[in-house]
């Protein structure tokens, strides 16, 4: 007799190099899976001797990782491809996801309103989390909030992709996020 | 004109070892189940149907443990399209079981089961 288990998906997004595959191997109980979403696109130029458009193959490799709940449900947090020239794996990828952590960098903040645009858009939950690197100047989290431009009942929180406790209280707030916006929408 | 090829050094790859990734499928290239998402769970039935390609075999004997779509593409080696598609396959000839999770249908108190299993983490 099979047991039914179900699975929830989270996701991470931002930049390239932000830190999201650091941020899913901080929680996840196996290390990070890479799977490969392999795409034909028409290439640039059209061949002069053929004058028909070469396709050309490539792929995108996506990062998961998972976290075991219980009997009957697991986690799934998968992390965007970060190059803004494969966003359009982002449909597949956010269909279905509960909610989503964006991952900003004070040094590149630019890269993840491409995130917040995305998101906001489709009305998936998310919340901010500034990773920190070493060599950063840590600005106040209300400095970055303005220069977001994020709504105020998004949550906005300091993170460090590299630390495990860091990196939990990062999902705990997009899941207390979600059941909060949740719990609202039921009792008007 | 294969003798004009430059020599290759060991462990070079050229353009010739590359195998396209819809081949395993037939080139279809989307699953006849749209309800498949990547992070949608399967799990082999106690009776599948015995007689399947090479491919198809592989996944169902890693999936006795229940996995997600997107589980199996990583350990098969194989893009996330072609896994889909031929997970596909294996639902259809009732070889795999899918359990479909909705989010929106995601009950308070399972998000608080979440929440309390990352904080245990």
């Amino acid at each position: 007799m099979n047991r039914r288990v179900t699975s929830v998906k989270l996701v991470v997004a931002g930049g390239f190099g932000v830190g999201k595959t650091t941020f899913v191997s901080a929680v996840s109980e196996i290390p990070p899976l890479t799977t490969e979403a392999a795409m034909t696109t028409e290439s640039e130029g059209v061949d002069d001797a053929t004058h028909v458009r070469a396709k050309v193959t490539t792929t995108v490799a996506m990062d998961f990782g998972r976290i075991t709940v219980d009997d009957t449900l697991v986690m799934y947090i998968f992390g965007t491809p970060g190059q803004e020239r494969f966003a359009f794996m982002w449909d597949d990828l956010c269909d279905g996801a509960l909610g989503a952590v964006v991952l900003a960098d004070t040094r590149r903040l630019g890269d993840s309103f491409v995130a917040l645009d995305y998101f906001e858009a489709r009305d998936t939950p998310f919340v901010v989390a500034v990773n920190h690197f070493d060599s950063t100047y840590h600005y106040p989290i209300p400095e970055v909030r303005d220069a977001l431009g994020v709504a105020p009942h998004i949550p906005v929180i300091d993170c460090d992709a590299r630390n495990r406790e860091s990196v939990k209280y990062a999902l705990i707030t997009l899941l207390q996020h979600v059941y909060d916006l949740r719990r609202s929408a039921l009792v008007p | 004109m294969t003798g004009n090829l430059p020599p290759r050094l060991p462990g070079e790859r050229s353009a010739h070892d590359f195998v396209r990734p819809f081949v395993l499928t037939g080139g279809r290239t989307r699953t006849n189940d749209a309800s498949l998402h990547m992070e949608t769970m399967v799990q082999t039935v106690d009776d599948a149907p015995g007689r399947l390609t090479f491919e198809h075999a592989r996944i169902v004997d890693a999936c006795w443990e229940p996995r997600s779509v997107a589980e199996v593409a990583a350990e098969m080696r194989m893009p996330l399209g072609v896994a889909m598609v031929l997970v596909g396959d294996l639902v259809e000839a009732e070889c795999l079981e899918v359990t479909h999770s909705n989010p929106v249908e995601l009950e308070l108190e399972t998000l608080t089961r979440m929440i309390e299993r990352v904080r245990a983490l």
